[in-house]
């Protein structure tokens, strides 16, 4: 093949390249990197009160942040996100790796039932757990007619009640990645750990909990990002204590129609999320690409 | 007495009995094979002493001690995978010496031994490499030197020479045959291979469906088979159907006399007679043996070191024959075959089959 037919070659593929990757280019172009763009722009000032484009760069936003609440939220939105995304792992990973290794037949079964609550949309899920938890819901209407109480417990509108919904949601994104990354793990490592002395508790810690790695990072990730930003839970199950950067966000937007300060927070939301998954992910891929 | 010994052990699986009733003995230093087609039991009755899998009847002694109930992290026994089970998110350094930080040896002693134990195998210098890095043959190396590196009382190795091409797998039988001897651990070795079970082994188990069918040396193996089972699935053979007398006759009605065999009562009744084709001999004018019978050539083929002849002796019996390629054949011409009484294994049949 000579060169110029090698040129046209490599022209018409990087033509169909960007035909298949247009539609997407199309899209995240006009629903997020035009609003994306706006938000930043509110940030820093460059849009004033009458709503028109200034040339005019202003830090007065952030300043305004560490004057406000807004910390603290932020403070409690990290802690409530950890808390959940640690709760997840602790109850998800002993579940995935039950299905996983020692379940053998019910496996699929079981995964369908880790999947099914997906088949209901999030609010509804919520909602449910509302009836559940509600002064009048189930367990209060239990306990009293079992005489056990007095007089109904208030479980909602609390810290306690935003940690179990969004456990309750959540879950699921971290069995799913966990699931995957043992079902690759190749049983007979741990024989091999076995045969060369190791009991369960170091076959573990020496095999098993290294080569699922990957998906202790990526299911903590995918709870502990949505997790950070959650709105509707700590809005439908929490009270004041449990407020969190979604809500201060969503208030500052939609009730005091602050855009600049909204979306100086929401900057500042993303610029930590962006900071804390890439300094985990070098965290918990360390040495693995070695063991691919 | 023994290193490893199984007494009536059995193991099923749902409704499949895997290991059916199998006792045998190991003795120290020794390299014994479980040699059996996929599906015997061998690897089982391997994975049983090894600790991965717990007998459903039967004793497992491992020295003097009975083995049954101990984890299989408290055995004394090292084990090569059949694929490997090398830890892939650790340097060939730190796979070999898995074994010796669980029994927490000195960072200085772990050294030196895995040193070692890479010379013993012909990998000095490998110690940083991944393991994604070698080939087969060296990620084997690495397997074994793993295994043997604690100097375990016995080594499991489960087909460990499966996955290799032929000319390392010819080259690796010799070296593991040599570090036996040098390190002078007892051998527990798994293959459906049968000539490389003949090749490395003191003994030989040959198992068929859970069960043991014969075990000797690979010399008893081969010349003397105690089962049909055995003498078919080990090299080739002439089966001839018929009743043997105890004087040492064997009547086949194939053949227009009967055949002299080795006399004795244990041989008495209906009976198989097994002759190797290397066994008969085969010329025009042959004379002199125990059993010469006229036939006539069927079939020639030539195999280099030798020519696969196919007689054909009476009506409906056709014999396989190994021969030299200076005896003169043709085929369709008249020939004579014979063998001598020593040279055939009479198998009497089981009642039950």
């Amino acid at each position: 093949m000579n060169s110029l037919t090698q040129s046209r070659v490599r022209k018409s593929r990087r033509f169909t390249v960007a035909l298949l990757a247009s539609p997407t280019v199309i899209y995240l172009a006009i629903f997020f990197f035009a609003p994306f763009a706006i938000v930043l722009m509110y940030a820093f000032g460059m849009i004033d009160i009458l709503r028109q484009f200034q040339f005019a760069v202003t830090l007065d936003f952030y300043l305004d942040f560490f004057n406000s609440v807004a910390p603290y939220v932020f403070g409690r939105s990290l802690l409530m996100a950890l808390a959940t995304t640690a709760v997840c792992l602790i109850l998800g990973y002993p579940m995935s790796y039950y299905i996983a290794v020692k379940s053998g037949r019910r496996k699929e079964t079981l995964m369908l039932l880790v999947i099914i609550p997906f088949w209901v949309s999030f609010l509804l899920r919520t909602y449910a757990l509302m009836t559940i938890l509600d002064v009048n819901g189930i367990i209060n209407v239990t306990l009293l007619g079992l005489g056990l109480i007095s007089e109904p417990l208030s479980l909602m509108y609390n810290m306690q009640a935003v940690l179990l919904g969004m456990v309750y949601n959540y879950l699921p994104f971290m069995i799913l990645p966990l699931y995957a990354s043992m079902e690759k793990l190749d049983k007979s490592l741990l024989e091999a750990a076995g045969s060369l002395g190791a009991g369960p508790a170091r076959s573990f810690l020496h095999v098993t909990l290294p080569l699922t790695r990957s998906g202790i990072g990526a299911g903590s990730i995918l709870v502990f990002v949505p997790a950070v930003g959650e709105f509707i839970i700590p809005q439908l199950l929490g009270g004041t204590e449990s407020f969190m950067i979604g809500n201060l966000i969503w208030t500052l937007f939609l009730k005091a129609r602050n855009l600049w300060f909204g979306s100086a927070v929401s900057i500042i939301l993303i610029a930590l999320v962006v900071l804390l998954v890439a300094v985990y992910m070098k965290y918990i891929t360390r040495g693995e690409e070695m063991a691919i | 007495m023994f290193e490893v010994e199984l007494i009536d052990v059995s193991k099923r699986f749902g409704s499949v009995t895997a290991v059916d009733h199998v006792s045998l003995g190991v003795r120290k230093n020794e390299f014994y094979s479980f040699l059996g087609p996929s599906g015997c039991g061998k690897t089982t009755t391997l994975r049983i002493i090894a600790g991965f899998e717990e007998p459903d009847e039967g004793t497992l002694k491992i020295g003097q001690t009975i083995a049954n109930d101990i984890p299989s992290y408290k055995r004394n026994v090292g084990m090569v995978f059949q694929h490997l089970a090398l830890f892939p998110h650790m340097s060939v350094f730190d796979n070999i010496a898995f074994g010796l930080k669980m029994a927490k040896i000195g960072k200085d002693e772990i050294r030196k031994k895995v040193e070692e134990s890479l010379d013993l195998v012909g990998l000095p210098g490998f110690g940083d490499r991944r393991i994604h890095q070698l080939s087969g043959g060296q990620q084997q190396r690495v397997g074994i030197a793993r295994a043997m590196v604690k100097e375990p009382a016995v080594l499991l190795l489960d087909e460990p020479l499966g996955p290799l091409d032929l000319k390392i797998r010819q080259h690796m039988q010799l070296e593991l045959k040599r570090i036996q001897k040098q390190v002078g651990t007892t051998f527990i070795y798994v293959t459906h291979d049968q000539g490389e079970a003949l090749t490395m082994s003191d003994n030989i188990a040959v198992m068929n469906v859970g069960r043991v069918e014969q075990i000797g040396t690979p010399r008893e193996i081969y010349d003397r088979p105690k089962t049909q089972f055995v003498a078919n699935f080990i090299g080739e053979t002439n089966f001839l159907n018929g009743l043997c007398e105890a004087s040492g006759t064997f009547i086949c009605k194939d053949l227009p006399q009967p055949v002299l065999v080795e006399a004795g009562e244990e041989r008495t009744g209906e009976a198989v007679l097994s002759i190797r084709p290397e066994r008969v001999g085969i010329a025009p004018d042959l004379k002199g043996l125990d059993n010469l019978y006229d036939g006539r050539v069927e079939d020639l083929v030539y195999q280099g070191s030798h020519v696969a002849v196919s007689v054909r002796v009476g009506d409906n019996l056709t014999m396989k024959i190994r021969a030299n390629p200076s005896v003169p054949l043709k085929i369709r011409e008249k020939t004579r075959i014979g063998w001598n009484r020593t040279d055939a294994t009479v198998i009497r049949l089981e009642k039950d089959e």
